[in-house]
């Protein structure tokens, strides 16, 4: 079986699919367009599949912390009931959808995921704290940039001087959104590349080499 | 027989992806050929050594994720990303065998963890240490579900408790960067980062010792595999930077001419 293992046939079949992906989006060809839906729907059953291998990685370290009895051990033996609950639940007719999942969905997931969001604000300021300090130029014209931005915003920025969110918007309108533009293009470029280089099978990385 | 017919409105960006991708084709067989350009010195990839070095110091882990993005069914920047940090992956798996600092990579989805688990095992293998490579005790699935909130959680958890020496979150991101790297540098992390997206890279700078912005993303891929068709691809990328540059410069042109809406149904086509 070590043909199936050859890395021209992992090329081959990468090459098929980005070239129909790419045909597709500049050209309409029904049969080629239903390949490429094809394709698509094909990539995410083999995704769907991999989940096994996730829960497996996720249950024996949850197993690997019980056994050497770690202070996490009781957190990894909740994530492992939690995520059971979740694919008993979700299993229930109609599947993904049964009221038991809705409400561990909206009574669990998320607002632990808002409560998540909702911290980034600590770190937020956190950061910012220490990225405002003027310890070079570069960091000195940060700090004078991102107080125009801050005073933009805040209310009390108009009220200090009305001219600092007028100086602010106008930092947003053409400089940042100028570099932010370079930044993608040089970004997209990029891309190009190494898509051009993953067809070619010239991009190791991507089989795992 | 099937008809090809180009989708209205798509003809300019066809000849402009054609463009693109036959002068990348060009450079990176140049390169092949011994062509191969330089690339200069990025010091956050000159940093990756002295990270490592620091793990091997302190005797503690190293850690490493390619951030919260796929393969299947998201953005194509975002895998382009995702694979220059799957090559970095490669590398600084196998400079921490070399100087026996031990790696461990979080991975929120199973489809990339697969992939990773394979760089991992390819790189215990070259080592010859084959049978020291476990997936669970090298490898940590942390799902994310509907957004990257679990993963950010469960990453930044983990370095809480362990405390690695080094951290590396080198691939796409999202909101979770700022929450990953701030938990590393409370926990004491030497941090290597980066990212293509502009927003996330200045959470990066905020909080790390060490950044990659934006495309140098992808140089330090090429530099870390040595391959000259990848040095040559980024010659490929530079040569249609200058004529976009000049498309940019002409567009302002023809806009101050005042013949924008001529400029604008001629791109249309």
């Amino acid at each position: 079986m070590s043909f199936l293992r050859s890395r021209y046939i992992n090329v081959a079949i990468i090459f098929t699919s980005a070239f129909l992906m790419i045909f597709t989006y500049f050209f309409k060809v029904q049969v080629l367009s239903d390949a490429a839906t094809l394709v698509q729907k094909t990539v995410s059953l083999f995704a769907a599949f991999t989940l096994v291998l996730g829960a497996m990685n996720l249950t024996l370290i949850a197993y690997r912390q019980v056994q050497k009895k770690a202070p996490t051990a009781p957190f990894s033996v909740l994530a492992i009931v939690v995520m059971l609950m979740m694919i008993i639940t979700g299993l229930i007719p109609p599947l993904m959808n049964s009221p038991q999942f809705n409400w561990m969905y909206n009574n669990i997931q998320a607002p632990t995921d808002s409560t998540m969001y909702a911290m980034m604000v600590f770190f937020v300021a956190s950061a910012c704290f220490r990225a405002f300090r003027a310890r070079s130029k570069e960091a000195l014209v940060m700090l004078v940039i991102g107080s125009f931005i801050i005073f933009t915003y805040a209310p009390i920025g108009a009220i200090i001087w009305p001219g600092l969110p007028v100086i602010g918007s106008w930092i947003e309108k053409y400089p940042m959104t100028g570099a932010s533009r370079g930044f993608s293009i040089g970004v997209a470029l990029g891309g190009l590349g190494i898509g051009l280089r993953i067809m070619l099978g010239r991009e190791k990385a991507i089989t795992g080499e | 027989m099937a008809e090809a017919i180009l989708i209205p409105g798509k003809t300019v960006s066809l000849i402009v992806f054609l463009v693109i991708m036959v002068s990348i084709y060009l450079t990176m067989r140049n390169a092949s050929k011994g062509k191969v350009p330089t690339i200069r010195t990025l010091p956050a990839y000159n940093a990756i050594t002295e990270a490592v070095g620091r793990a091997v110091e302190l005797g503690k882990p190293a850690h490493y994720t390619t951030g919260t993005h796929s393969f299947v069914g998201q953005t194509a920047g975002g895998s382009a990303a995702l694979t220059a940090g799957l090559s970095l992956l490669a590398y600084i798996s196998d400079i921490c065998l070399s100087k026996g600092a031990t790696l461990i990579a979080s991975c929120p989805y199973p489809e990339v963890m697969t992939i990773e688990s394979e760089i991992l095992r390819s790189s215990y293998l070259k080592a010859g240490m084959e049978e020291e490579y476990s997936e669970v005790e090298h490898l940590r699935y942390v799902p994310i579900v509907s957004s990257c909130a679990p993963f950010a959680a469960g990453v930044a958890g983990w370095l809480e408790r362990e405390k690695p020496a080094t951290n590396f979150l080198l691939g796409p991101f999202f909101f979770e960067s700022l929450i990953i790297a701030e938990a590393g540098y409370h926990a004491g992390c030497f941090q290597v980062a980066g990212t293509t997206s502009a927003g996330y890279s200045a959470f990066f700078v905020a909080c790390c010792d060490y950044v990659l912005i934006g495309e140098e993303l992808y140089a330090a891929a090429a530099l870390a595999t040595n391959d000259p068709i990848q040095a040559g691809s980024l010659r490929g990328s530079d040569v249609n930077r200058a004529w976009i540059i000049a498309l940019i410069l002409i567009g302002v042109v023809v806009t101050l001419l005042g013949m924008k809406p001529a400029l604008m149904s001629l791109l249309s086509i």
